[in-house]
């Protein structure tokens, strides 16, 4: 593979808290190339949004901290970037679109109104040649409205966000996120708000514009349904750390971590009578004391001795697919 | 028949400006029958008034018309100070046990509150059935004294069903229970709800959106569109063989959790319309992909069954309209 767009290396972030370090990632590796959609698939705690805020800095820090690894997007790492330099990437290279899209929007302005400013302040951070004034950005805003589908675009641009539906605000979010041309794009939890007819538009949208504009996603959700449907590799996290990662047909297919294998069998069907699903005994740890060795291993069938005591290294199971489990290290 | 439902109505007023009021139909003529030891699924989008039926159904709201037998008495018209006794024989599990317990009281207090009220019970006997109920949901006597801010979330679930079942309710109403839950979790919780169904002799109405949960849960299904119900029947059955276009555009939405993605997704245009303006007609007609023609405009397709006995509102089945 030739350099990934965004390489997350061995990085590793802690909450400071009263109560002690919350050890919230222990060292995860995420790659994602150019136009590749990757989904990362986890239950509550795992780590999934945390690393997705990581990529923008978004996290405060305090009490975040990072404690070692790198973020590169387009060979630079991100983590040591000075804050001037890394306003120029957020959301202009890297943009981003949250769970509730009425949270992200100003209930007092127009959609058009906070449109025509980000497409304003992407300029201010690009060359002074080419900017737009007002009114041109205001067609930009249009046009962006309209790469999204958003009907009638022209009159729906001085509507306010709560005369939209959620899946139209949805859209304006995914509009202003374009609006910089990023080449990646995260989703975090996207359409976990919507009514299921309408996360099934999201979704065919997002599809189509990572075609259009040759977008990269990644993808952060706990269904694994939308990961299927739009994702071409999956990475399964657990606990802080990445448990799986292969493409998506290989994760559905032939699972290899017991997490990944318990977390599928705890899915109930749409077109098959099960007789009896499996949960996942006990509970989530507590990052502040996660258990040593495997963070799995309390819960997980398979265990064995050394699971407790090391902590399995992620590596290879199949060409292209990996995993960290003791099961398929050297010596199992 | 456990519970039956006639007709059913609830319309909200709204404000909609100085003097403009307008009316939400929530629910809008839902007929709904239910057998002891079944257990029914509600699916539907948000705004279809699942939800406002199992308020309806557990007299948490007056419906607006409509009748509502359940056990042999007619509960649509019964005034505030008559529903305490109903509360013992139907009860109601939330989506959210955070904020269906109360955070000062102990899994103790809030299992036992119910039998407080109604069996006036105290001392060692009230001890002895709050083990028992414990017992029955999976939990271990040590939970009884903690809050709880102590409990994860499938374990609070836990204590929120066994106070929904300690007076031993015929009628469970589930508005959501698993939604909250991680995926892990949910397995737990839907296997032993699944089981809790045998082992008491309850009957579910279970509300969900998700519909692999209705699935794998309920016998039958309903599925409701704008207020009203548009198809019902046995749910391996509506779910192999949908026949309404909503319920196939519904069932076809979902994104499944597997390597093979089907290509021939229904993807429906447009939003849910507002429940204040309901379309005439058919109120799927606005966003159907298989509409016939002005009659969908005009006409409200009445809910009739077919050979087999389920039921659909629509004109395409619908005699008189097109032979099919």
């Amino acid at each position: 593979m030739t350099d990934p767009l965004l390489d997350i290396r061995d990085f590793r972030l802690h909450f400071d808290t009263f109560d002690g370090e919350h050890k919230a990632l222990d060292g995860i590796n995420i790659q994602v190339a150019r136009g590749e959609t990757v989904g990362i698939v986890g239950e509550t705690g795992c780590g999934k949004s945390i690393t997705a805020k990581s990529v923008l800095r978004l996290l405060p820090s305090p009490p975040a901290r990072v404690v070692s690894g790198e973020i590169r997007f387009q060979g630079r790492d991100l983590l040591t970037l000075p804050e001037a330099e890394i306003r120029r990437i957020r959301g202009i290279d890297i943009a981003m679109i949250f769970q509730d899209p009425m949270t992200y929007l100003n209930p007092v302005f127009t959609v058009g109104q906070q449109l025509v400013d980000v497409i304003l302040s992407h300029q201010a951070a690009g060359p002074s040649a080419d900017r737009l004034n007002r009114r041109a950005a205001r067609d930009k805003a249009v046009a962006l409205l309209e790469s999204v589908r958003i009907p009638h675009a022209d009159v729906q641009i001085d509507s306010y966000p709560h005369q939209l539906s959620g899946g139209m605000r949805q859209r304006v979010l995914i509009a202003m996120a374009l609006s910089g041309s990023p080449s990646l794009l995260i989703a975090d939890e996207p359409t976990t708000a919507l009514d299921v007819t309408i996360q099934a538009q999201i979704l065919q949208l997002i599809a189509d514009l990572v075609d259009e504009f040759h977008l990269a996603v990644l993808m952060i959700s706990h269904d694994l349904g939308v990961v299927a449907r739009l994702c071409r590799r999956v990475v399964v996290m657990y606990a802080g750390n990445v448990v799986e990662d292969a493409p998506t047909a290989e994760i559905f297919e032939h699972p290899k971590h017991p997490y990944t294998q318990r977390l599928l069998q705890a899915i109930p069907h749409l077109h098959a009578d099960v007789q009896h699903l499996s949960g996942i005994t006990g509970s989530i740890p507590n990052l502040l004391d996660p258990p040593p060795g495997c963070r799995f291993h309390p819960r997980c069938g398979q265990a064995m001795p050394v699971c407790a005591r090391m902590k399995p290294v992620f590596g290879d199971v199949a060409p292209g697919h990996g995993a960290a489990c003791h099961l398929y290290g050297e010596g199992a | 028949m456990l519970l039956e439902v006639q007709d059913l109505k609830k319309h909200f007023t709204v404000k909609r400006g100085l003097f403009d009021r307008g009316h939400l139909r929530a629910v809008d003529g839902v007929d709904l029958a239910l057998a002891p030891g079944e257990a029914c699924g509600l699916v539907g989008e948000s705004g279809s008034g699942k939800s406002t039926v199992a308020r309806l159904v557990l007299r948490l709201l007056t419906p607006t018309a409509g009748r509502i037998l359940f056990d042999g008495d007619d509960i649509g018209g019964l005034e505030e100070r008559d529903l305490a006794g109903l509360r013992e024989r139907m009860q109601m599990v939330f989506q959210d046990p955070h904020s269906a317990l109360n955070p000062r009281m102990t899994v103790f207090r809030s299992i036992a509150e119910p039998l407080v009220i109604h069996r006036r019970l105290g001392g060692l006997e009230l001890r002895r059935q709050v083990e028992e109920l414990l017992e029955i949901v999976g939990l271990s006597r040590q939970f009884m004294y903690r809050f709880p801010h102590e409990l994860s979330g499938g374990q609070k679930q836990r204590v929120c069903i066994a106070r929904a079942v300690a007076l031993r309710p015929k009628l469970l109403v589930l508005d959501e229970p698993t939604s909250a839950l991680d995926v892990s979790v949910q397995a737990q919780i839907l296997e032993f709800l699944t089981d809790l169904r045998e082992r008491l002799g309850l009957t579910y109405l279970f509300i969900s959106h998700n519909l692999a949960v209705i699935r794998y849960v309920c016998d039958r299904v309903a599925v409701m569109y704008l207020g009203r119900i548009v198809e019902e029947g046995d749910t391996a059955t509506v779910f192999e063989q949908p026949k309404h276009p909503y319920t196939q555009a519904l069932l076809s939405s979902v994104p499944l959790p597997q390597a093979e993605q089907p290509d021939d997704a229904i993807i429906l245009e447009g939003d849910i319309p507002s429940p204040i303006d309901v379309p005439p007609g058919c109120p799927f007609h606005t966003r159907c992909p298989q509409k016939i023609g002005p009659i969908c405009e005009t006409a409200r397709p009445t809910l009739a069954p077919d050979a087999t006995g389920r039921k659909i509102a629509c004109h395409l089945y619908q005699e008189g309209t097109r032979p099919r």
